[in-house]
């Protein structure tokens, strides 16, 4: 099947060369499987969105002199664990792509498994931290820090809770065997979602819990 | 087939580095560094996780220039948006 694709492709690449008619558009959705320019759209919007959050809480850190005794009370242990578990979820996602080239089908499955529930274990942790962050008395309205600290790692978490669907989705269709024949695409696309909300967590942890 | 075992090294390799790092980047609180300094380490030590991530398991370092136009340009948007804006926000007291 991916063969006759790729020839397809070729002999249509071929033809465009001696087209006079073919746009560098044209091309690159040959070159290109759209649902992969998609998700890369998507992910730049995505990026625009934590990056602008990002920049306001960077610059009122430091026109409002550092929340230093605020951040104080964050607790790092708990973010460096939740780092950890991402971390490792993302390795688990790669290696379920990688069992897809291998057409290891059970391998595909239990490493779909093992990512929801390292995503289950992180908003646990998660859960449990802003559950006693909130009965030490700090809620979204304590200052300007905790209402960025609030609003950054929710709107993660959301990412979190969404990837985490898209996944058991996979693995439940992995489970069922209908996963099957455009796994490559789905396992693909959806890592590299679950790979962006680690890229962001991987920054929000020393921006919240190390300075 | 053996390039797809290789990958498989490849990505429990940056896995171990990933954790080492995140580990040095919780080690420089202990550091006797100035905050500065301290802020530039850990920050840079953030940067290099994430081009692994980004490089490995996001393959970017595979993927065609127009992918990596399209992740780019919203980075280099709100670095300039942040820069633009400290004048205004961050150092108006």
């Amino acid at each position: 099947m991916g063969s006759i694709e790729l020839s397809a492709n070729a002999d249509a690449g071929a033809s465009s060369a001696r087209d006079p008619q073919s746009t560098g558009a044209d091309r690159l959705l040959r070159e290109l499987p759209i649902g992969k320019i998609a998700i890369w759209w998507f992910l730049a919007s995505e990026i625009m969105i934590f990056g602008g959050l990002i920049a306001c809480y960077v610059l009122m850190r430091i026109a409002h002199g550092g929340w230093e005794a605020e951040a104080a009370h964050v607790k790092w242990q708990l973010g460096a664990v939740n780092t950890l578990v991402l971390v490792t979820s993302s390795l688990t996602m790669i290696l379920a792509h990688y069992s897809v080239e291998r057409d290891d089908r059970g391998a595909v499955s239990r490493y779909l498994g093992i990512t929801v529930i390292l995503g289950l274990v992180f908003l646990g942790i998660k859960t449990f931290e802003y559950r006693t962050d909130l009965m030490e008395g700090f809620t979204p309205l304590s200052g300007m820090f905790w209402s960025f600290y609030y609003m950054m790692t929710g709107l993660h978490a959301l990412h979190v809770s969404a990837g985490i669907v898209i996944n058991a989705l996979l693995f439940a269709m992995a489970r069922r065997g209908t996963l099957w024949p455009r796994v490559q695409q789905r396992v693909e696309f959806a890592g590299l979602y679950w790979h962006f909300v680690d890229v962001v967590w991987i920054f929000l942890f020393p921006l919240l819990y190390l300075t | 087939m053996e390039r797809v075992e290789q990958e498989r090294t490849e990505y429990i390799t940056v896995w171990f580095w990933l954790v080492a790092l995140l580990l040095a980047g919780v080690a420089v609180m202990a550091l006797p560094v100035s905050k500065l300094a301290a802020l530039a380490l850990i920050f840079s030590i953030a940067t290099i996780k994430a081009a692994l991530v980004l490089r490995n398991y996001m393959h970017l370092k595979s993927e065609s220039l127009f992918i990596m136009v399209v992740a780019l340009v919203p980075v280099l948007l709100f670095i300039g948006l942040a820069i633009a804006l400290i004048p205004d926000i961050a150092m108006h007291r």
